[in-house]
């Protein structure tokens, strides 16, 4: 076995990132594969908290860069899936703490033992950016359907693609169906149009995500939720299968633009 | 071995250098602390940077770039003797040697500078200038910035803000697949917004106005 690691990055904060890392990582455990998440947002850590293992933590990042325990006293298990283990961030604002060249040799340590490795990545051109993009096979950007969140993520993928880390994979996070109607929201067209990257997901608008985060069970895990649909379906996608989203009316020929994922491991 | 910021005057603004035994964090945070000791002087200043042989990241660039911004300094160009740094320079659309640009900033002569290629989208955050023409295989996305003192061709969307030809290049043009922007100026005159935005075109100056004409 030899782990898939992708970075889930943005170029503004508060898009989504944390929740996206949650339920990917726990979509993709419920379907029976081996997961490991790591919150490289140091400082701003809050992938515990969404993932409700907040008060597991013992050790974190920092305590196995340095030395002061073992890679596996800082893995914590999650509460539903047996095969799904978070390493926390350090709350300490030291970020300089861990380097590009730590998050590579963790990466690989825990390569051999999963199937994937999920990164929850600080945002944009933050410190810390480098570190979650260095280990990176595939990143994925989260963006809102808003002008200055699209402004910012293109500002990402220009950086990206001058590091020659490729084209990152976009989910749209916060659709409103209703406002794109009104022409009131950017439509996934739009966003599309101007960044130019294969499109990994929608997820909707969905105060379910409000209360699950609350409880510290990801949205997945409902099986009515909208947004626990479409991120399913986005761990699907990222296995290789083709899925459509059954809850928004689009013209057959906008799926076509999430097939280009086919074949670009 | 020396350890502070060197600064003279050139003909293309100031020259900065960085000295090379320091590592970078330090020559930046150095850097920094020297603009800031004097903030209105090196204000609206243009400035090249000396990064001598270290081996620099997009991002450290980047950073160099927004440390300047944040304090009203353009960074014009950087030297480096590293061809990682000038590789990265370049995808940032930093010119990477003193370019002859104070004569090329004179009448006439801009048209024969060499022409910058860009063969991809230039995004948002990045800036590009040049003294001689700029082509663009790619759109130009909103939040990017092209300045030539010379034309632009862009082979796609122009969509970003764009300042071409310097005010007395009466033979400067931009040719774009769409010209969808707002903000673009034409030798130091405003674009009109009737310009059309759906077809291919070619933007000149006829009688010091601007006039369009299909680009085929
Ligand atoms: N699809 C969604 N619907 C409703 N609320 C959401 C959705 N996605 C994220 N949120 C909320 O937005 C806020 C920011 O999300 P978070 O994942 O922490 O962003 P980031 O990690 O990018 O900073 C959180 O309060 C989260 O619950
Ligand atoms: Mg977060």
């Amino acid at each position: 076995m030899s782990a898939q690691v992708v970075t889930i990055t943005s170029g503004k904060g508060g898009v989504g990132k944390t929740t996206a890392v949650a339920n990917i990582a726990t979509a993709l455990a419920a379907v029976g594969q081996k997961v490991v998440c790591i919150d490289a947002d140091i400082g701003l850590r809050n992938l515990d908290v969404v993932m409700g293992l907040e008060n597991r933590i013992v050790y974190d990042l920092v305590d196995i860069v340095e030395g002061r325990c073992r890679l596996r006293q800082a893995m914590i298990r999650d509460r539903h899936f047996q095969d799904l283990y978070l390493i926390p961030a350090a709350q300490t604002r030291d970020k300089t703490a861990v380097s590009p060249g730590d998050m590579v040799d963790l990466c690989n340590e825990l390569r051999p033992e999963f199937d994937w490795i999920l990164i929850d990545s600080p945002a944009g051109i933050e410190r810390g950016f480098r570190n979650a993009i260095a280990p990176a096979d595939r990143i994925l950007l989260v963006t809102n359907p808003e002008v200055s969140a699209v402004r910012d993520a293109d500002r990402v993928i220009g950086i990206l693609e001058a590091e020659e880390k490729g084209s990152p994979w976009l989910i749209i996070n916060r659709l409103k169906p209703s406002l794109v109607r009104q022409n009131e929201m950017l439509s996934p067209e739009d966003v599309l149009d101007l960044l130019a990257v294969p499109l990994l997901g929608i997820v909707p608008e969905d105060e379910a995500i409000l209360i699950a985060t609350n409880r510290g069970t990801p949205v997945v895990l409902d099986e009515k939720s909208r947004a626990g649909r479409a991120f399913r379906n986005i761990a699907l996608r990222l296995m290789g299968k083709e899925v459509k989203d059954e809850d928004w009316d689009t013209p057959e020929s906008f799926w076509s633009r999430f097939w280009p994922l086919k074949g670009r491991k | 071995m020396s350890t502070s910021i060197e600064m003279k005057g050139i003909r293309d603004g100031l020259l900065a250098t960085i000295p090379n035994d320091l590592p970078w964090e330090e020559g930046l945070r150095l850097f920094c602390e020297h603009l800031d000791r004097q903030p209105q002087f090196f204000k609206g200043a243009r400035l090249t940077v000396d990064l001598g042989t270290r081996s620099l990241r997009v991002n450290d660039l980047v950073r160099l770039r927004e440390a300047l911004s944040e304090r009203g300094i353009s960074l014009w160009a950087v030297l480096s003797e590293s061809p990682a740094t000038m590789k990265n320079a370049q995808l940032l659309g930093l010119a990477t040697r003193l370019s002859k640009t104070s004569r090329a900033l004179a009448p006439g002569s801009a048209a024969r500078e060499m022409a910058l290629w860009i063969p991809r989208t230039v995004r948002s955050g990045v800036k590009i200038e040049h003294s001689g023409p700029v082509v663009v295989i790619g759109d130009v996305n909103p939040g990017a910035e092209i300045v030539t003192a010379s034309s632009l061709v862009v082979w796609g969307r122009l969509r970003g803000r764009v300042l071409v030809g310097d005010p007395q290049n009466a033979e400067a043009f931009i040719c774009t697949l769409r010209f969808q922007t707002t903000q673009a100026t034409l030798a130091g005159i405003p674009l009109p917004s009737s310009i059309p935005t759906e077809f291919p075109l070619k933007i000149f100056l006829e009688n010091h106005l601007p006039a369009w004409e299909k680009w085929e």
